[in-house]
């Protein structure tokens, strides 16, 4: 691969990659934040209930 | 055919037909990519007139497809949460911003670097470059409403009718290159006439393809994942949430007991 444009490509696809895993990695964070918030409220629920 | 939809229509239904669709289309469309990655790294030949600096298309390319091909959904998908009050017409529209977003900013940012090899400039107020950075805009601003209100059918409802009113971007920015003297190159293989007579070699225009694809792949399948957050937000006061969400089941969802607040009432930073 040519020197003078490896900086670029490199970068192109680092950047894809990077993109790639936050958007597969987002949702399931998400999920789990779901998960610990609504358990958390659960128990304020039952006392009320 | 249309009874099916009108079931999937339905967010228990959808929910399950998420989860199991949803690694139907990661793992084809991850493995597109990777092979894609290879070959239009290491196997393509490099350009005649650009040289190696080409490469930047099967990540570029790929991306300014689906910058476009998202916000097309996202509208389509609100003039259905507006005509027919459909929330999961609502979840979609929100949910496939901040995917349509980060494909936007890396086809701007990978049309840059392949911009200064090729142009000898990383920016210039080009018809395609200037009108994809609207899109961009567009969604971020479709971010920000959804953050801007407490109520998220309310927040969802006037996304819809942002990405409706929005999307008369898109054809601007897929014939700026034709409309106007524009500096970026002409459609490579997304024209009838690109169809017909190919402007690429088999050898690189199969990765290309292929890159596509996958990238298509993959964005079916995080926005299914990002969906199923929203409908499970939306619907934490239903028994099926409850039901899937009971701790004897060692699925992998929220324990959705629901929050003080009122039936179907979003608050503000309960966010899919």
């Amino acid at each position: 691969m040519n020197e003078k444009h490896a900086i670029f490509i490199w970068t192109s696809y680092g950047l894809t990659a990077v993109l790639l895993l936050w958007n597969w990695l987002s949702p399931a964070l998400t999920r789990n934040e779901l998960r610990r918030r609504l358990s958390e409220d659960a128990p304020d629920e039952e006392s009320h209930e | 055919m249309w009874t099916w939809f009108h079931r999937l229509a339905s967010p228990p239904t959808f929910y399950r037909f998420a989860e199991r669709l949803a690694p139907w289309l990661l793992v084809p469309g991850l493995l597109l990519i990777g092979i894609a990655v290879w070959q239009g790294l290491f196997v393509a030949p490099a350009d005649y007139q650009q040289g190696d600096a080409f490469r930047i298309i099967y990540v570029h390319v790929p991306a300014a497809a689906l910058s476009l091909s998202i916000y097309t959904a996202m509208s389509v998908a609100g003039a259905i949460a507006l005509i027919w009050r459909m929330k999961l017409a609502e979840v979609a529209v929100v949910t496939a911003a901040p995917i349509g977003a980060s494909f936007t900013a890396l086809a701007l940012v990978t049309g840059m670097l392949w911009g200064k090899p090729t142009w000898g400039a990383y920016w210039v107020w080009d018809a395609r470059l200037t009108s994809e950075l609207v899109l961009l805009f567009l969604y971020l601003g479709v971010i920000g409403l959804h953050q801007a209100y407490a109520d998220l059918r309310t927040a969802a409802r006037a996304c819809a009718w942002l990405a409706l009113v929005g999307v008369v971007n898109v054809p601007i920015v897929h014939y700026s290159v034709q409309w106007w003297n524009s500096l970026h190159q002409g459609s490579t293989i997304l024209s009838a006439e690109a169809i017909a007579n190919p402007k690429m070699a088999p050898e690189m225009l199969k990765p290309l393809l292929m890159s596509m694809a996958g990238c298509y792949l993959f964005f079916g399948a995080v926005w299914l994942r990002r969906m199923q957050n929203g409908v499970l937000l939306r619907e934490r006061r239903a028994k099926w949430v409850r039901e899937i969400a009971s701790p004897a089941l060692p699925a992998d969802l929220p324990n959705a007991r629901p929050p003080a607040a009122g039936p179907g009432t979003a608050r503000r930073g309960d966010r899919a």
